[in-house]
């Protein structure tokens, strides 16, 4: 499946451009399309921090709407959690837009 | 009422919006926190505009780094306080204008008292700290913040509206590690004149608010874009479980 992703502010030099397109395998995720993006350690640096975890302030929206929203949508199965379908495990689908901020802050 | 230099002076906008929306604007009472960079555009256009009383809150001192940006400042400027040197300034643009200025550091503890009874805030601090205790004194006093920042070539801007749009935290729930941003001097020109044009159509009533809507400004390859915005159910700041 393909997926759009946009870049704003500094990540369009970080990831040279206002967007690109991403084959990924079905099934995958925001986490999938990160790992697949930040294929250098700059880049990686940038939207991970040491643990392997997403820097906090990074705003990521899949077709206009804030992945951290979606967090906490669980699918149970006979009353246990079995999946997260928010946050950066948020699922992807083919044609799917995903936008990627950076913080800018300056005044 | 407009006094015959004032109707004069305003001729070019009243023919938009008419005496009526001149004497809005006279009435309005506009708090811009910061003096730097988004202060300078915002106060200048606001001042011009002809806003009735302009109250700035800033704590530092003009230095020659600031003076690619900061356009209320001169060169003789580097050494006194930034307030001192933009009441100057913007009294000598329309000696129509009330500008009051205020040296402190906005905190959670004096930000009520500095607001007082204006009408509405504009953010055009340099670190997010300080724009969440601004964003939370708009939610508790439900008047508008005008939201604004810049890095280097790119900028954003935002209308929140208590109660009806997402607030900044909403948009922004962490902080940001404090850094020390590369700015354009262009680029607080373009953001800060488009968040004095929010205030202006705010206090008039006119055209559409960048109501949930972050408008992102990127002046190296001359694009604007529009990013849709929602309240967070569950925000700190104004969520039915947060504040």
């Amino acid at each position: 499946m393909k997926v759009k992703v946009k870049f704003f502010a500094t990540f369009r030099e970080l990831f040279g451009g206002e967007a690109k397109e991403v084959e990924l395998g079905s099934g995958s995720n925001i986490q999938d399309l990160l790992n697949l993006l930040c294929d250098s350690r700059q880049r990686r640096q940038e939207i991970f921090d040491r643990s392997g975890k997403l820097r906090p302030y990074i705003k990521i929206l899949k077709n206009g709407r804030d992945i951290k929203f979606l967090e906490g949508v669980r699918i149970e199965l006979e009353g246990e959690p079995i999946q997260f379908l928010g946050g950066i495990h948020a699922k992807l689908a083919d044609g799917d837009m995903v936008a990627i901020f950076p913080p800018v802050g300056g005044g | 009422m407009l006094t015959k230099d004032e109707v004069k002076r305003y001729e070019r906008q009243i023919s938009i919006f008419g005496e009526e929306g001149q004497r809005k604007l006279k009435k309005a009472k506009v708090f811009i926190a910061g003096a730097g960079g988004l202060g300078s555009s915002i106060s200048i256009y606001l001042t011009v505009a002809g806003i009735g009383k302009l109250r700035m809150v800033d704590n530092d001192i003009v230095a020659l780094e600031n003076l690619n940006r900061q356009i209320l400042h001169r060169d003789n400027d580097i050494g006194k306080k930034k307030l001192e040197s933009a009441e100057e300034k913007l009294k000598k643009m329309n000696s129509n204008v009330e500008v009051e200025v205020i040296f402190e550091t906005i905190n959670i503890g004096n930000i009520d008292e500095l607001v007082g009874d204006f009408d509405m805030i504009v953010d055009a601090m340099d670190n997010f700290a300080t724009r969440y205790v601004l964003n939370k004194t708009a939610l508790m006093r439900k008047i508008p913040l005008f939201h604004g920042a810049v890095h280097g070539f790119y900028g954003q801007a935002t209308t929140i509206i208590p109660g009806k749009t997402a607030c900044l935290r909403c948009i922004f729930p962490e902080v940001p590690p404090p850094t020390v941003p590369p700015v354009v001097g262009v680029t607080p020109g373009v953001v800060g004149c488009i968040q004095a044009t929010e205030v202006i159509k705010y206090i008039l009533g006119i055209g559409d608010l960048l109501e949930n809507r972050l408008l992102m400004w990127d002046g190296l390859n001359a694009v604007m874009d529009e990013v849709p915005l929602e309240k967070n159910p569950r925000c700190e700041d104004c969520g039915k479980e947060g504040g």
